[in-house]
Formats: C-alpha cells, sequence, structure tokens
C-alpha cells in the first residue's frame, strides 16, 4: 500500500486536467465550466503522456473540473497504475464517491474529496449528498480536504462538532490561495520570500498536463487564474525530460507578482531536491 | 581573491593581505555548505550551472534551518553543481 507521504517527499506531482466540466460552482474556484464537455479522456493523448513521463516518479493528479464525470475514468486509473513510477491521485466533490464507490476501496489510490465548500454562520456547505459522512482515519488512503478559507477562520469555532471529526489524519488542510477573484482584496497570507517563487517556478506545485488543448501548462495556479496566461509547451520527450530535471520552468513576470502560498519551509525540502538530482 | 585558510573564508587582496570575511550570513553559508558537500574549494573561475543549483543555495542562505530537513545526501554529481553555485554565489556577494 502508499503511504502519502512517501508520495509527497518522492514524487513529483502534476495536475492532468482530465476535464473543465464540473457539477459545481465554488465561489473560490475560475478552473470550471458548467458546459458538458470533453468528457471522455483520449486514451492515446494519455498513453503517450505517461510513456514520456515513464521513467520518473510522478503522482498524478486527476482533477479539473470534477473527474466524477469524466466516462473512462476507471480505464485512465487503470492505465496511470499500469506503471510502478505513477501514483494516481483523485479529487473530486464526492461525484465520485457516487459514480466510482470502488475508486474508495483501492489504498493504492489517493481520494481526496473536497467535500465542504464553506463555512458560514448558519451552516457548512457541502457539495456532495448531506449523508456522506466525513472520512474518518483510514488505512484505504481516503481524504478530506478542507480549504481554509476566510469563513474557515471566521466560523469554525461554531462547528465543534464537525471539527472534531475532522481532527484526524486523513484530513489535508489547505491553505486558502489565489483563485478568487478578488483574492488580493482578502489577502490572508504574506507574499512568499522571491527565493520561494524562484524555486516554486523550477517545478511549480503542480504543472498541468491540459486534455482539452492537449498541452503542458507551466503554472496550475495562473492557469486557473485565467487573468494571466500560464506559459503553454508541447508535450514531447524533450520538454518532459526538461521539465522533470527542473530545466524547462522559468521565473515568470506573474511568478514576480504571485500570492500563492508557499510553505514557510520551502516549496520542496532539500530531502526531495537531493532524491530528484540524485537520479 | 577568496580562499579557504584554517577553515575560514578569506578575501586576499592584489597585495596578497588576507581579511577574513565577517559578514555572518556568508559565514553560516560556508558552514552549512560543507556539512552538506564536504571540503569545498573557492576557485576564482566562476562557471553556470542550472538555476535550481543556484536556487538550493540562495535559500540555504536565507534559511540555514533549511539543511536540517535533508536525510538523503546529494550524490557526487549534483554535489559538484552545488559548489560551483556556491562559488559564484559567494563571488556574487562578496564583489
Amino acid at each position: 500500500m502508499i503511504r502519502l507521504i512517501d508520495v509527497q517527499n518522492n514524487y513529483l506531482a502534476i495536475d492532468f486536467f482530465l476535464t473543465m466540466t464540473c457539477n459545481k460552482d465554488c465561489h473560490y474556484c475560475t478552473s470550471y465550466t458548467l458546459e458538458q464537455r470533453n468528457l471522455t479522456v483520449d486514451m492515446d493523448f494519455l498513453r503517450s503522456t505517461l510513456h514520456y513521463l515513464r521513467n520518473y516518479k510522478v503522482r498524478c493528479n486527476l482533477l479539473g473540473g470534477e473527474p466524477g464525470l469524466v466516462k473512462n475514468l476507471d480505464e485512465v486509473i487503470a492505465e496511470i497504475k499500469s506503471n510502478p513510477n505513477h501514483v494516481c491521485e483523485v479529487l473530486s466533490n464526492s461525484t465520485v464517491r457516487r459514480r466510482y464507490p470502488q475508486i474508495l476501496k483501492d489504498p493504492d489510490i489517493i481520494y481526496v474529496e473536497h467535500m465542504i465548500l464553506d463555512f458560514y454562520e448558519h451552516e457548512i456547505t457541502l457539495l456532495g449528498n448531506p449523508n456522506y459522512e466525513y472520512h474518518d482515519e483510514n488505512e484505504f488512503n481516503n481524504y478530506n480536504l478542507v480549504i481554509k478559507t476566510p469563513n474557515f477562520e471566521k466560523y469554525k469555532h461554531l462547528y465543534p462538532e464537525a471539527m472534531a471529526k475532522l481532527d484526524n489524519k486523513n484530513t489535508l488542510w489547505k491553505e486558502f490561495n489565489g483563485r478568487a477573484p478578488n483574492f488580493g482584496e482578502i489577502q490572508i497570507t504574506k507574499q512568499a520570500a522571491e527565493i520561494d517563487r524562484k524555486m516554486c517556478a523550477a517545478f511549480p506545485m503542480v504543472p498541468v498536463i491540459n486534455f482539452e488543448n492537449q498541452n503542458l501548462v507551466h503554472c496550475s495556479k495562473k492557469f486557473a487564474n485565467n487573468a494571466i496566461t500560464s506559459k503553454e509547451f508541447e508535450i514531447t520527450q524533450e520538454n518532459i525530460d526538461k521539465m522533470m530535471t527542473f530545466k524547462l520552468f522559468k521565473y515568470e513576470s506573474y511568478c514576480e507578482t504571485c500570492t500563492e502560498y508557499v510553505q514557510p519551509k520551502g516549496h520542496f525540502n532539500i530531502k526531495k531536491y537531493a532524491s530528484i538530482l540524485n537520479e | 581573491m577568496i580562499d579557504v585558510i584554517n577553515d575560514k573564508l578569506v578575501l586576499i587582496d592584489d597585495m596578497g593581505n588576507m581579511a577574513p570575511i565577517e559578514d555572518e550570513a556568508i559565514k553560516e553559508l560556508y558552514v552549512s555548505m560543507k556539512e552538506l558537500l564536504g571540503d569545498i574549494n573557492i576557485i576564482e573561475e566562476v562557471k553556470e550551472v542550472e538555476p535550481i543549483y543556484s536556487y538550493i543555495v540562495e535559500k540555504i542562505y536565507t534559511m540555514p534551518d533549511y539543511i536540517k530537513w535533508n536525510e538523503v545526501p546529494f550524490k557526487d554529481k549534483p554535489k559538484e553543481k552545488l559548489a560551483i553555485a556556491f562559488n559564484k554565489f559567494i563571488h556574487d556577494k562578496i564583489n
């Protein structure tokens, strides 16, 4: 069984934006359309991309959009899992729990459920079925994802029961980030130090394989926040090799003004750089 | 010219006069890099390496604790590149 901590320390994560279609409209997300489109993944494109990545330890984050809406998600996951160097992570608003429940029973898939839209004065607004329980501590690699929105900080004290249920090793707490259109006005964290942004630029928290345009995008955050277009690259063996050895992406003008959260301990720890640069 | 004498970074002028480099942050960086790489030679010729190596050196300079999270030792090739990046960083800072 895979362990999340090992994956975090030894793998580089790449977002696979399988489709931009989503069935929800989270107020802090600009990375979706309600239009139903591209719901069947082009397997030839997936296979060629995975082939270019075959020798690298990659965490393939399946998202978009909502991966639970993809019609051939099982096939996509089977293809990714066929290479032991690749780990599959699925991020869903709980549509996957409804449509592909078998994914939650497979401990070799990291399933991250973004179930909570936000915390309000009168309720916690959920994205999926209100009868779904939050994930308890488990060995199946099923995780709750909670985004620390400004409302979370403001109202979390009103929900001690929910907070107690979420207080386990299978809950991931994510800093609020710049995807909100008016993020600049409600910024919680200070801009990261320049050196952290430079390191992030060399290999962002997540570059993107965009299945709609079939290209490689430098940064998922700038991809999503489409006020500024992130640099795009053709998917070739040469570009993949350069990307995975920190040689493809540069510190761009949008990195200079980026206000995304970066871990105070650095974008990646030095152990991770050592393990990748030693290859 | 910059050199290491008695395990300390020193600046040597054209007349051969030596003055220890007193900048605490640079002294600390030298200690950290030595811990990471072993003995380091300071060379006059400043070479270029991929930016990631320079970033790691700069990160250690701004946050000396950064090396504490390294349970995986660097192999010879990345060590060599880090040493080059360290050399360049020191020269840029001092000159």
